[in-house]
């Protein structure tokens, strides 16, 4: 086993947020800075997305994943900030020893100053939802067929039914309609979709996919490999409808229902993670329960705009490498704590230091419980309601973004809670 | 006729908010979209006759007028494609430059797959100069050294 090797700053991740958290570090100062990736290139999930719609915000250019990410692998090139990739990270501890394989160099530990996790989410698999009927192949998660598609260069399938709406169902059923596969349906249990309007109208409505809302797949059928599925109508409680069963003959069945943060490693550190994100607790600065380790971009919690993993990621790195530099232990400092009240769930980030709400806008991301049209956003201080603000329509498809100003605090300072809540008019 | 030229193309430019011009003599079609400017998602009915826009219905805010006119007179995508590389992984990405007009997606997807390219090829090279002559070209959006 090799000597434990010193670093200032640690990168857990070569996605859009380990890429844009390096250079920020490396921007505030810190030198020594390593990014370590388990796959073999630097990108993240942006290299499978090979479809538009990325960078509108920071580059207004509408580029593909893969774009977006080599603007910022070329930045950390010219930095030279050194990436090792082919190198997965197995533990974490809480005074930020890390240890990695790989092939080239075994087992390392190092021992970082401060530690930036960007390992991005994985998808809910098939498990988590149970649905009954045979274990046949054919199943995949929509994420896993993408990666084979444009990857990989396989076709999953020649007749596909997508269960779930999430954007990657969607594009991936257009991605399969270029390639001349049939998409049968796309399957969505919810009396809405999750998906960005634009690509419904893009990805399905373009190609006459019809969209099932408020259906479920109920069972599965196939010896080997997939032959068909059962799609029920599920009532206002989401059960399905005695006799209301189709049966779609298939091949493959996608499963596009969400992502959850990847945060196995963080439990090992000891970081405290919040049970509707999914991710790590943060305060302001984006530093989690344990001092010297911060998180950004899916890892923290899901994002549906890379460009706003871009710039979480950014601060996240620039605290890290203050951090590093000080290498103070963190002192006990006086926090607020951010509630989420009615019509609001995951609030990022969880803990405020009071002195911060004080001196300088504080951003706050979450999302709305449900879609909500002429909604009011409410911000109270220990209870006492201290700001309004009118928003036109929310929905839970995308994040919403409020910035807590000083002023708002001008004749009630919180101490203890800060709560945000969506009401609808 | 007077009433056709005064709300032609160019004075449709001006259309604001819910537009409705029931006696217009020409409605030929009337067509269902969804608004994708904003995540609201409006249902809008969209009247056409000779091919343009002469009223929206359903819009919240004048951008859903605006979005009707492009949707349904000059509609565009952007198409992402794959060019299978003898021999190599990832195969190689794709897009053409801008949008181009919806009904060239199918040629368009057609006239990629026909390609052959050499490699090396870098990030941003021109894989097709003016695909299907609708003046755009189609771009490599990954390195395939
Ligand atoms: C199908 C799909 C479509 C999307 N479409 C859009 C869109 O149109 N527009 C848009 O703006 N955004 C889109 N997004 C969102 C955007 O791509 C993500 O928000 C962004 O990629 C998240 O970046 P990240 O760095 O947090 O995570 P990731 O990109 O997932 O990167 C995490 C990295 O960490 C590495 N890693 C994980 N664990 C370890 C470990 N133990 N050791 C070492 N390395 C590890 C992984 O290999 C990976 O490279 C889409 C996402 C998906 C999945
Ligand atoms: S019409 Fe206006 S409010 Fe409605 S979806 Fe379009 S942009 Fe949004």
């Amino acid at each position: 086993m090799n000597a434990i090797i010193p670093i200032d700053v640690l990168i857990i991740g070569g996605g859009p947020a380990g890429l844009a958290a390096a250079l920020a570090a490396k921007a505030a100062g810190a030198d020594d800075i390593l990014i370590l990736e388990r796959e073999n290139e630097l990108g993240g999930i942006l290299r499978q997305c090979i479809h538009t719609g990325f960078g509108l915000h920071i580059f207004k250019e509408e580029l593909t994943g893969p774009e977006y990410a080599a603007r910022y692998i070329s930045d950390v090139q010219a930095q030279n900030i050194p990436a090792q990739c082919d190198t997965m990270v197995i533990d974490i501890t809480s005074d930020r020893l890390v240890t990695c394989v790989s092939a080239a160099h075994g087992l390392q530990q190092f021992q970082a100053g401060a530690i930036v996790l960007a390992m991005g989410c994985r998808e809910r698999p098939r498990g988590a939802l149970g649905i009954p009927g045979a274990r046949c192949s054919g199943i995949y998660s929509a994420g896993t067929a993408q990666r084979f598609v444009n990857l990989e260069g396989y076709l999953p399938g020649r007749r596909v039914v997508i269960l779930g709406s999430g954007d990657i169902g969607l594009i991936m059923a257009r991605r399969l309609t270029f390639a001349g596969i049939k998409v049968e349906a796309v399957v969505e249990l919810m009396p809405y979709s999750s998906g960005l309007k634009r690509n419904i109208v893009q990805c399905l409505d373009d190609f006459g996919i019809p969209l099932m809302l408020s259906h479920t797949v109920t069972a599965i059928h196939g010896k080997g490999r997939l032959t068909g599925v059962t799609i029920s109508k599920v009532d206002a409680d989401l059960k399905p409808i005695p006799g209301s069963e189709l049966h779609l003959p298939c091949d493959t069945l996608l499963l596009s229902v969400g992502l959850i943060p990847e945060n196995e490693l963080s439990r090992n550190a000891g970081v405290d993670l919040d049970a509707t994100t999914g991710g790590p607790v943060v305060d302001n600065r984006l530093q989690t329960s344990v001092p010297g380790i911060f998180a950004c971009g899916n890892v923290l919690h899901v994002h549906d705009l890379v460009d706003h993993v871009s710039v979480e990621a950014a601060e996240a790195g620039r605290q890290a490498a203050l951090a590093a530099a000080s290498r103070h232990q963190d002192e006990p400092e006086s926090a607020v704590t951010v509630r989420a009240g009615d019509g609001v769930r995951g609030i990022v980030p969880q803990r405020i230091n009071s002195e911060a709400l004080t001196t300088a806008p504080v951003k706050l991301m979450f999302r709305p419980s449900s879609v909500c049209r002429n909604a009011v956003l409410v911000v109270e201080a220990d209870g006492v309601p201290v700001h309004r603000v009118k928003k036109r329509v929310l929905t839970p498809g995308e994040m919403v973004e409020l910035s807590i100003k000083p002023d708002f605090f001008a004749a009630v300072k919180p101490v203890r809670e800060l709560c945000i809540s969506c009401e609808n008019q | 006729m007077m009433q056709r030229r005064a709300f032609g193309r160019h004075a449709l430019g001006h259309l604001s908010h819910v537009q409705l011009f029931s006696d217009y003599p020409m409605i030929t079609m009337k067509r269902e979209i969804t608004c994708i400017s904003c995540p609201l998602g409006c249902s809008l009915e969209v009247s056409l006759a000779d091919g343009q826009v002469v009223a929206v219905t359903g819009n919240e805010c004048p951008r859903g007028v605006a979005y009707a006119r492009q949707e349904c007179v000059h509609p565009e995508r952007m198409v992402t494609a794959l060019i299978p590389i003898p021999g190599r992984t990832p195969p190689l990405s794709v897009r053409t430059e801008r949008p181009i007009p919806k009904n060239r997606i199918s040629d368009c997807l057609c006239a990629i797959a026909a390609a052959r390219p050499t490699l090396p090829i870098r990030i941003g090279d021109v894989i097709i100069p003016d695909v299907v002559g609708v003046g755009v070209a189609v771009i490599a959006t990954r390195d395939l050294l």
